[in-house]
C-alpha cells in the first residue's frame, strides 16, 4: 500500500516525566497521551487537502486577511454559508457561498466588494472548501 | 478453467491464477504533466499546453489541443518554437516535486477504491476489483474517476477487464471515446471483438515495435487478428513474452499485480547539459556528483552495486560528430559509499574523457545491484566488520546531514565547489511553475 510521505505524521513517543532510577514515579505517568498534531486538527483527507495563500482584503470580514494560509478540502461538497475557493475566469479566489432567492452567489466579506452572481457569468466552478486557516505572527 | 491445451512451463502459475475470476482495472492519468499545471492554473482548460523534459530540451507531455496541432512527443523545443508562438502554446519546464505529490495524492485516493493495487508508473496504476462485480463495474470505474478528479482535479480514464492487458485496451477507449466518458469495460466477448478489431497491432501492451513490424509483415494488422493467430504459432515465433500476451487478450490471466516493486535492477543519474561542456574538470566533477547521487539512491534502496558505469555524450542532432564513450569500473568490493563508487567513477571517466569534443550529456549507471546483506566475502577482501561499521555510520551521518540542511550541504570534494555553476551547465529550467504543494513560499495565491 502506499503512504502519504509528506503528511505522514511523525510517531513520537511520550517524553516520561520522572526518571527511571530512583524516587516515587510521577503520578502523571499513567496519564502520558500522544503529543498535539496540528496536521491531525486540521486535515482530514491528506490525499485532497491543498494549503493556498491569500492576497487581498475581501474577505475580512470572516476573518481572512491577506497572507493567511488557507487549508483547502476537496473532497468536501460545498453548501450554501461555506467559504470556497472558486474559480472566477481563471483565477483562484476565495468567497462564500451563498444560496440566494435568484440563485447561487459568492459573496465577498467586506462592504467595498459586490457580490458576483454564479450563472449569468458561466466561467465559474468550485476549487475547492476552506475548512481552516493558519496565521503566524511570529516567524 | 479450461485451457488451451497448453503444456509448458508458465502453466502451473497461470492454474493457479486463472482459478479464480479476476477483474483488473487500469486507472491511467489523462496528459498527466499538463493536468498537474491545470489544477492550479484554471485559465489553461482549453488551451494548448506542453511540459518540456529536463533542461527544457524537448516535449514530453502535451495537451490534447496541443497534440490536436499535431506537435509530436519529443519534438526539440527550438524545433517547436515557431509553431509554439504562432499558437499560442504555454509551455512549462517540468516541475517533478509537483508531479511527484500529485502522483502521490492520486494513489492515496486510489487506495480507498481496493484494497488491492499495484503502482505502475508515475499516472498509472492498476486496481484488483475482483469481488466488486455486484456494483456494476463500469458505475464503479465511473465513480473512481468522479472522485479523483474532484479530490485532486487530474482527470483520469479507466479501463476494466479480465487481464491486465485487456484492461490496458480498455483504458486506451477510455481515454479516447467520447461515449465511454472516461470509464470503459471489456468483459463479454462481443465487445472485445468489436474493439481488438479497432486496435493496431503496435498498440498492444507487451508488443514492441519490432514485433510489431514482424506481425504486420505477416498481415497480422489488428489485435483481433493476433487473438485469433494459432497459439503454436505465436510460441515459436515470440516465445514465452508473446504468448502470454495472447493468453491474455483471450481473457486468460498470466500477469498478476505486484504490490511490492521487483528489486531495481539498475540505478542511473544523468543530466542533460544547457550548455555544452568542454572542460575536463567541469566533466569530471559532474560525473562525481552523479555518482554520489547514485550512491545515496542505492543506500536509500538498501542496495549496492558491483560494477560503475560511466558515459558521456556529445549532441546526437549532429551525428557527423557525434560520440558516446562508456567504461566500467568494479569497487573491490560491491559498495554503496559515496567514496568509493566516486572513485570507480572516476577511474572509469579517465577512460572516457576525450579532449576537444563539446559535451552534451553524461552520466552513471550502477551495475550488478543486489541487497546489502547479500555481499559475498571475497578471499582477499574479508569484510572488516569494524571497517564496514565504521563506514556505515560515516555514510547515515552523511545521509541525515543533506536531508535535514538540504541537498549537497556535505559532499564529495571531487564534485567541485562551484566551478559548474560557472559554467552554466546547470540544469535549465526557464518556464518552471511554481512548487505548489511542496514548498511554503510556492504555495498558490488566491484572490480574496
Amino acid at each position: 500500500m502506499f503512504f502519504f510521505n509528506k503528511l505522514d505524521k511523525q510517531i513520537r513517543s511520550p517524553l516520561y516525566v520522572s526518571t527511571v532510577a530512583a524516587g516515587f514515579p510521577s503520578p502523571a505517568d499513567d496519564y502520558m497521551e500522544g503529543a498535539l498534531d496540528l496536521n491531525e486538527y486540521l486535515i482530514a483527507h491528506p490525499a485532497a487537502t491543498f494549503m493556498v495563500r491569500v492576497e487581498g482584503i475581501s474577505m475580512t470580514g470572516a476573518g481572512i486577511l491577506s497572507g493567511d494560509v488557507l487549508i483547502v478540502d476537496r473532497s468536501v461538497e460545498s453548501r450554501s454559508g461555506h467559504i470556497v475557493i472558486a474559480i472566477i475566469n481563471g483565477e483562484l479566489t476565495v468567497k462564500r457561498l451563498v444560496k440566494g432567492d435568484n440563485g447561487w452567489l459568492l459573496k465577498a466579506e467586506h462592504p467595498d466588494y459586490p457580490p458576483t452572481k454564479i450563472g449569468l457569468n458561466s466561467e465559474c466552478s468550485i476549487w475547492g472548501v476552506v475548512t481552516g486557516s493558519v496565521r503566524r505572527f511570529v516567524s | 478453467m479450461q485451457h488451451l491445451g497448453c503444456s509448458h512451463r508458465f502453466c502451473a502459475t497461470l492454474c493457479i491464477l486463472s482459478s479464480m475470476k479476476q477483474i483488473f482495472a487500469l486507472v491511467d492519468c489523462n496528459n498527466f504533466f499538463v493536468s498537474c499545471e491545470r489544477v492550479f492554473n484554471p485559465h489553461l482548460e482549453g488551451c494548448p499546453v506542453v511540459v518540456l523534459s529536463n533542461n527544457d530540451g524537448c516535449i514530453i507531455a502535451r495537451s490534447n489541443e496541443a497534440k490536436a496541432l499535431s506537435i509530436p512527443m519529443g519534438m526539440p523545443l527550438f524545433e517547436a518554437n515557431k509553431i509554439i508562438r504562432h499558437h499560442n502554446i504555454h509551455v512549462y519546464s517540468s516541475n517533478y516535486p509537483l508531479y511527484g505529490d500529485m502522483s502521490a495524492r492520486v494513489m492515496n485516493a486510489l487506495g480507498t477504491f481496493s484494497p488491492h493495487m499495484e503502482i505502475y508508473s508515475i499516472d498509472e496504476a492498476f486496481l484488483g476489483l475482483a469481488g466488486f462485480e455486484h456494483r456494476g463495474l463500469r458505475d464503479y470505474g465511473l465513480n473512481i474517476k468522479n472522485t479523483i478528479k474532484q479530490w485532486t482535479g487530474i482527470p483520469v480514464s479507466i479501463g476494466i477487464a479480465e487481464t491486465k492487458t485487456l484492461a490496458k485496451i480498455a483504458g486506451h477507449i477510455a481515454k479516447r471515446s467520447d461515449k465511454a466518458n472516461g470509464s470503459f469495460t471489456i468483459t463479454d466477448e462481443s465487445t472485445k471483438c468489436n474493439v481488438l478489431d479497432k486496435i493496431k497491432i503496435r498498440d498492444i501492451w507487451g508488443i514492441g515495435s519490432r514485433w510489431a513490424q514482424m506481425l504486420n509483415d505477416q498481415g497480422v494488422k489488428t489485435a483481433l487478428d493476433f487473438h485469433n493467430l494459432h497459439e503454436r504459432w505465436v510460441r515459436k515465433r515470440m516465445g514465452i513474452t508473446g504468448t502470454r500476451t495472447l493468453l491474455e487478450l483471450r481473457g486468460q490471466p498470466c500477469l498478476n499485480l505486484e504490490s511490492h516493486p521487483p528489486d531495481k535492477k539498475t540505478i542511473r543519474v544523468s543530466r542533460s547539459f544547457a550548455k555544452p561542456v568542454t572542460n575536463r574538470q567541469v566533466l569530471r566533477e559532474s560525473v562525481a556528483a552523479f555518482a554520489a547521487r547514485a550512491a545515496e539512491k542505492m543506500r536509500r534502496n538498501g542496495l549496492v552495486c558491483s560494477t560503475v558505469n560511466v558515459f558521456v555524450m556529445t549532441n546526437q542532432f549532429n551525428p557527423k560528430n557525434y560520440y558516446r564513450g562508456s567504461a566500467s569500473h568494479s569497487p573491490p568490493v560491491p559498495s554503496n559509499h559515496t567514496a568509493e563508487i566516486t572513485q570507480a567513477a572516476m577511474i572509469a571517466f579517465e577512460n572516457v574523457w576525450t579532449p576537444g569534443l563539446q559535451f552534451k550529456s553524461a552520466g552513471v549507471m550502477m551495475l550488478g545491484l543486489v541487497p546489502v546483506e547479500r555481499i559475498q566475502g571475497q578471499l582477499f577482501f574479508q569484510p572488516n566488520k569494524l571497517v564496514n561499521e565504521r563506514k556505515k555510520r560515516l555514510m547515515v551521518a552523511f545521509d541525515k546531514i543533506n536531508s535535514n540542511i538540504g541537498n549537497n550541504t556535505i559532499r564529495i570534494a571531487s564534485t567541485g565547489v562551484d566551478n559548474r555553476a560557472k559554467c552554466g551547465v546547470y540544469t535549465l529550467q526557464n518556464y518552471r511553475s511554481p512548487r505548489y504543494t511542496t514548498c511554503w513560499s510556492e504555495l498558490p495565491i488566491v484572490q480574496a
